[in-house]
């Protein structure tokens, strides 16, 4: 089976999170895999969310390497569609439906490179439930109770890099080398409630108004932290001219804010890449059937991302600084990812990815969401974003997945299969 | 009867609405009358609550004279308290808990005016129709509204009616206002949706949704609706000023003149809640709701207004200067209204009221008043019955009505005691009088 047929198989697995329902999808990769002879094992905490480690066995030459991916997709409810989402139809060279980018498409190749691969160490093919919404039912739950089958491992390839992206002419190959972590903050707002028939000024409602204006108008303080600076520097180096001079003020953290608002659009981009940020989400406040009662308390949640090493303290710290005294902080369910970033591998895969592509730029990555990388990274794996490939210009891989039309060229799924194999071939350690 | 021990009673019975649960506490009030060979009726809803509705007889020297109170109250979630506040807790002369003042006092001292004529045994010159309530809180449907649609015959013959919303002293400059409620504001809820670019929160948003809702909640925070002089208003106004020495005389004129009424309602401080509110529409944000999943900037919030008019005025008039204030973005809609109000008459029993609180009170300067809030009162003006606010409270200067739905809400007793011998005075002197 091609990495194209492979991939229309996967789409027509409604496995829209939630709630999921990934068994069937699971089940045929499981088969799959078996019939070309590769041991593999079914992990479940939810029968209907399963979770599959296949092992293909190495030399004994290196230690091992895992590949890891997720099966479920996110919702296609109030998208407008021009092709049906799951179907897996392939059409003048491309493959059309949600998950064809994320992440199906990169399961196809994994898979595609564990077939043919014949690599120095062993390698384990994690493919799981759940990353859209927690990893409660897929890799948190391997990680947390599984933790032996991930013995040895150092190095794991996984979503988000390897994609081309055009800027200023040149196409880059981020490849994620850490991500940002992330937490829930709770902001509480009170003031003196009373009567709805009085005018009241100065409550937990200007409050709410005050908050949400700074968070609006202000930034938390700029870090420039290790990941950041090689992706910026990384970015300089394949962008002479203006360009390169622009990237490399950025990391003068007193200089960062100024030259972001001077990029316009590629300063919104990198803009979470050097700053926790928060975004409220969720504001609840009043309520009950009690229109005429003005409410002493209002509730923001805010979803917060924490630059890799900084930590939920330091982000309260910061937002405390911001908005002042009167708000009350807190957070939680923070899950906490690796802190160092290791560099070892990216060598190998930027020399792949070189070879596949010779005016590509590899640049090493700083994903401001999360993947399932930050539960590996508790056992001390260092994830790289690695399901290559190469996109037409005007084409933009972020803004294309979680959307209408997702879809993905044929012709990069071969490109990425052969790209892992050899990443694999040539792992060392 | 004392009213601070029924008071307490009443006080222990957990009525919040929703869910109101006015039962037990109705069926407390039903056994003392019970007690006296009263007739006592409860009613229930079509959604099962209950109102009592008693009807003391009288001498057949006056027409009936209805008295209502409601004995539902508002949540106390989120707020601190000092007492429990279903606890009645009686503490150095005040009587603590959710209710004291709106109002299961004034139930209180109604229900001891009548109950003390029966223990004396004086029947009042005309029947007295007590109704306690169900439901005031939520709009009145299962209560006075239900009363009025469907038992008006327990009302009938009946021209005046006495309710909350006035009565309550007011101290400014010195002096000790009573204001007697004669009309009310109407209400006009409001929804404002605020939509903007929603998306994924790893993400920076500016100018989305959540900083046009601070966009609004600012506007609505910092700035008033425009300025309008109502005869009830400029008439209470002016009747304060006359009482009043200058220069605080002079700057409560200038209060009708629409050019000079926000710059003097700033310069006034503290004082300037009690005029302002009465000399504008008002519209505050009670209730805000918008997102559903953490890490998704949603594209909408949703937030409910308890807008307020002034008499005389219609939705349309009030909806286009909430507008004017929040400009084009928030998209409203009205949620619902209240009933129009005639014009009130300031005849004899006017007078009679205002004549009992000066008895009692010399210093008393009994002034007529607009009511911010809407009571019980706009129902029964659908039966013809005219309703004045008149629950006297002799309250100690520095204590106003800020705890009414808020924390700590408490009374003095002697103010319950106040209240009850003046409602004892106009039962006994009610004679029908326009």
């Amino acid at each position: 089976m091609t990495p194209v047929e492979l991939l229309q198989r996967l789409l027509r697995f409604q496995t829209v999170n939630p709630p999921g329902a990934e068994r069937a999808a699971i089940e045929f990769l499981r088969d799959h895999l078996a019939g070309h002879g590769i041991e593999v094992q079914v992990l479940a905490t939810d029968p209907e969310r399963p979770n599959l480690v296949a092992r293909l066995a190495g030399r004994g030459e290196a230690p091992p390497l895992l590949l890891h991916g997720h099966a479920d997709v996110v919702t296609v409810a109030g998208q407008k569609w021009t092709r049906p989402p799951f179907e897996g139809l392939l059409e003048d060279g491309w493959v059309w439906g949600r998950g064809a980018l994320d992440m199906k498409g990169g399961l196809a190749m994994m898979v595609t490179a564990l077939t043919r691969a014949r690599p120095a160490g062993d390698v384990l093919l994690a493919v799981v439930s759940d990353e859209e919404a927690g990893g409660v039912a897929g890799s948190r739950f391997l990680v947390e109770r599984h933790p032996g089958l991930f013995a040895g491992v150092r190095h794991a390839l996984g979503e988000f890099g390897g994609f081309s992206l055009e800027v200023a002419g040149r196409r880059l190959y981020p490849v994620m080398v850490a991500e940002k972590q992330c937490c829930r903050v709770t902001a509480v707002l009170r003031g003196p409630g009373g009567h709805g028939a009085l005018r009241h000024t100065g409550g937990a409602m200007a409050r709410l108004a005050r908050l949400l204006r700074t968070l609006d108008r202000r930034r938390l303080p700029a870090h420039v932290t290790e990941p950041a600076r090689l992706m910026v520097e990384g970015m300089a180096a394949a962008l002479p001219g203006a360009p390169e001079l622009l990237l490399r003020r950025l990391l003068r953290p007193r200089l960062t804010d100024r030259v972001l608002d001077l990029m316009g659009s590629t300063g919104r981009t990198l803009d979470p890449l050097l700053h926790n940020t928060v975004n409220a989400t969720m504001v609840r406040g009043g309520g009950g059937g009690q229109l005429n009662v003005v409410p002493a308390e209002v509730t923001v949640q805010m979803d917060g991302r924490i630059l890799p090493g900084l930590g939920p303290e330091l982000l309260l710290t910061e937002l405390r600084d911001l908005v002042g005294p009167g708000v009350e902080l807190s957070y939680d369910q923070y899950d906490a990812g690796r802190s160092e970033v290791d560099m070892t591998m990216f060598e190998n895969l930027a020399g792949v990815l070189r070879e596949s592509d010779a005016d590509g730029h590899p640049v090493p990555y700083l994903l401001p969401a999360v993947t399932d990388g930050r539960f590996l990274g508790r056992l001390g794996i260092q994830t790289y974003g690695f399901t290559p490939m190469r996109l037409p210009a005007g084409m933009d891989f972020a803004a294309t997945i979680h959307a209408a039309d997702e879809r993905i060229p044929a012709a990069a799924l071969e490109f990425g299969a052969d790209a892992i194999r050899r990443a694999v071939e040539r792992y060392r350690g | 009867m004392r009213p601070t021990q029924l008071l307490q009673e009443l006080l222990r019975f957990d009525t919040t609405n929703p869910p109101g649960a006015e039962g037990p506490c109705l069926d407390h009030l039903r056994r003392l009358f019970e007690a006296r060979s009263v007739e006592a009726r409860m009613l229930e809803s079509p959604g099962g609550r209950p109102n009592l509705v008693i009807r003391v007889p009288g001498r057949g020297e006056a027409p009936p004279l209805l008295l209502q109170g409601h004995v539902d109250v508002v949540t106390t979630e989120n707020q601190r308290w000092t007492h429990p506040p279903f606890s009645g807790t009686l503490v150095d002369g005040w009587v603590w808990g959710r209710g004291a003042l709106d109002m299961k006092g004034g139930v209180a001292m109604m229900a001891s005016a009548l109950l003390r004529g029966l223990d004396a045994g004086m029947p009042p010159p005309g029947d007295v129709v007590l109704a306690c309530l169900a439901d005031e809180e939520a709009g009145g449907v299962h209560g006075a509204q239900f009363l009025v649609e469907r038992h008006p015959e327990l009302f009938a013959g009946v021209r005046h009616g006495i309710g909350e919303g006035g009565g309550v002293t007011q101290h400014l400059g010195g002096c000790p206002f009573y204001p007697i409620m004669v009309a009310e504001k109407r209400a006009c809820r409001l929804r404002a949706t605020v939509r903007g670019p929603g998306g994924h929160a790893s993400r920076t948003h500016r100018g989305g949704t959540m900083a046009r809702l601070a966009a609004m909640l600012v506007e609505l925070d910092r700035r008033r609706l425009p300025v309008h002089i109502t005869p009830v208003a400029e008439r209470y106004v002016r009747e304060v000023a006359a009482a009043t020495l200058e220069p605080f005389r002079s700057r409560l004129l200038g209060l009708l003149d629409p050019d000079r009424t926000e710059a003097l309602l700033d310069q006034m401080g503290a004082d300037s809640g009690r005029f302002d509110s009465i000399l504008h529409h008002t519209v505050n944000a009670t209730v805000v709701h918008g997102g559903h999943k953490i890490n998704v900037v949603p594209s909408e919030v949703v937030v409910d207004l308890d807008g307020r008019m002034l008499p005389g005025f219609e939705p349309a008039e009030f909806v286009a200067e909430v507008r004017a204030l929040v400009g084009p973005g928030p998209v409203l809609e009205i949620l619902d209204q209240g009933p129009r109000m005639p014009e009130p008459r300031l005849g004899g029993f006017y007078t009679l009221l205002g004549d009992v609180l000066r008895e009692l009170e010399p210093a008393a300067v009994p002034v007529t008043f607009l009511m911010t809030g809407a009571t019980d009162q706009r129902h029964f003006v659908r039966l013809g019955i005219q309703g004045f606010g008149y629950l006297p409270l002799r309250l100690p200067a520095g204590f106003g009505q800020e705890t009414v739905h808020a924390a700590d809400e408490r009374v003095p007793a002697a103010a319950l005691e106040f209240g009850t011998q003046a409602l004892s005075a106009v039962i006994e002197r009610y004679r029908g009088q326009d």
